[in-house]
């Protein structure tokens, strides 16, 4: 068992093989050896992403490992499976804060399933509705945007 | 709580880069910050590998294969290297827009090419010198009948494979380049119609392979010495409508030219 401790001092204890799931951790792991039993800081992620986390990793203790992306074949945004559809159903803070964590701890199939799930969101929307769900400001002037909409307009409506 | 717009560049990237490119271009427009994400070159990189390639026959058969264009600048070097880079013929009739008229420099990656025809397409703007890489493979070109301005690129002359080049009829000015003399293959040339100034270089006249030469309507000068060639191969020169062209000092002496030459000035 593995002992990781989050950004406000949760401390959880997990399997190794669900701890082997972040390439950050399992590195970790390598280097301290198997003798030492102190806890992981994981600084960065807050107890209730932790969780989360874990959550994932242990329904996904069984995959096999991820490819490197350029051997595989053209992926899409529309390929989750429905039970990580279930997962990423949560609010946009958590969703960031999962891709953020996901990131930082090096968990590659969680990290696409949370940029996935936000492209997801964007597809198929407006720049207006992307600006109002995503609270961007537009710092653009006037004409600076309409030039860039210029550009782009032969792909606009798509 | 954690924001789209505080996430580090390389996750928005990642975000982004599930959307097809010809959908997620529009969101340059969200903000500065993201309008640079999306222009990056890591951007494009990620984007096209993502995104399905295309079937190189597509291009062949499709009458307009704008895509290429509209992108870009770094998409369009990614969509070269992906979905381009083993065509061994482009010949596109297109009409392009105003705002993607450019030829795309990463035109020069494509150096399987040995037809590159994309004669009266509204292409605009400069010839990139980065065409001047398809050295080995390129045997004809045709950009005639658009609105290139500019000069020649100066090393045209690396095109050694080269034996049609037709650059006639666009805005083009400056000098013929020197390099043109490293053209060995060249059997015809047509610079005819456009703003091409300076002495002709009498390089051109000595080419080992030249058939047909054409500089029409230019404003091209200097003295033609058409003595030096000793093989042959040249049938047909016009250099009709060049005002300063010296017509006293073109020496035909010692010229085997049979066929036409036409200098209406």
């Amino acid at each position: 068992m593995v002992k990781i401790t989050s950004s406000d001092n949760q401390e959880f204890t997990i399997a190794k093989e669900i701890a082997n799931q972040s390439v950050l951790i399992k590195n970790m792991l390598e280097d301290v050896g198997e003798a030492d039993d102190q806890p992981i800081p994981l600084p960065n992620v807050s107890g209730a992403i932790l969780q989360k986390v874990i959550e994932y990793a242990t329904m996904h203790k069984d995959d096999p490992p991820a490819a490197p992306e350029e051997e595989t074949r053209p992926k899409s945004s529309e390929d989750i499976e429905e039970r990580d559809k279930e997962f990423m159903n949560v609010d946009q803070g958590t969703l960031f804060e999962v891709i953020l964590a996901a990131n930082y701890l090096d968990m590659k199939n969680l990290l696409d399933l949370g940029c996935k799930t936000v492209a997801n969101m964007i597809k198929g929307k407006s720049v207006e509705e992307i600006r109002k769900t995503f609270n961007i400001v537009n710092d653009f002037t006037p004409e600076e945007e309409e030039q860039i909409r210029k550009e782009n307009e032969w792909c606009e409506d798509r | 709580m954690s924001k789209f717009f505080n996430l580090p560049a390389e996750l928005i990237i990642d975000i982004f880069a599930w959307i097809d490119p010809s959908a997620v271009l529009k969101f340059q427009r969200l903000s500065h910050r993201i309008n640079d994400i999306l222009s990056s070159k890591n951007f494009a990189v990620v984007n096209m590998r993502r995104s399905k390639p295309r079937d190189p026959g597509y291009h062949k058969i499709s009458s307009s294969p704008t895509i290429w264009f509209n992108l870009p600048a770094n998409h369009q070097s990614e969509y070269a290297t992906k979905n381009l880079w083993s065509l061994s013929k482009i010949q596109w009739r297109m009409k392009l827009s105003p705002l993607h008229n450019r030829l795309p420099e990463s035109v020069g990656q494509l150096n399987q090419l040995v037809i590159l025809d994309l004669a009266t397409c509204g292409l605009a703007g400069l010839i990139p010198e980065a065409l001047c890489s398809l050295s080995v493979n390129l045997r004809r070109l045709n950009l005639g009948s658009n609105n290139l301005t500019g000069a020649i690129p100066k090393n045209i002359g690396a095109l050694n494979a080269l034996e049609f080049l037709f650059l006639h009829n666009n805005k083009l000015d400056g000098c013929i380049p020197s390099s043109f003399a490293g053209l060995k293959k060249l059997r015809h040339l047509c610079l005819s119609e456009n703003m091409l100034s300076g002495e002709i270089p009498n390089s051109i006249f000595e080419l080992p392979a030249i058939e047909s030469i054409d500089l029409e309507n230019n404003l091209l000068t200097g003295v033609i010495c058409l003595s030096s060639i000793s093989n042959g191969t040249l049938r047909n020169l016009n250099l009709s409508n060049n005002h300063q062209l010296n017509i006293e000092n073109l020496r035909l002496n010692n010229c085997k030219l049979t066929g036409n030459i036409a200098f209406h000035i």
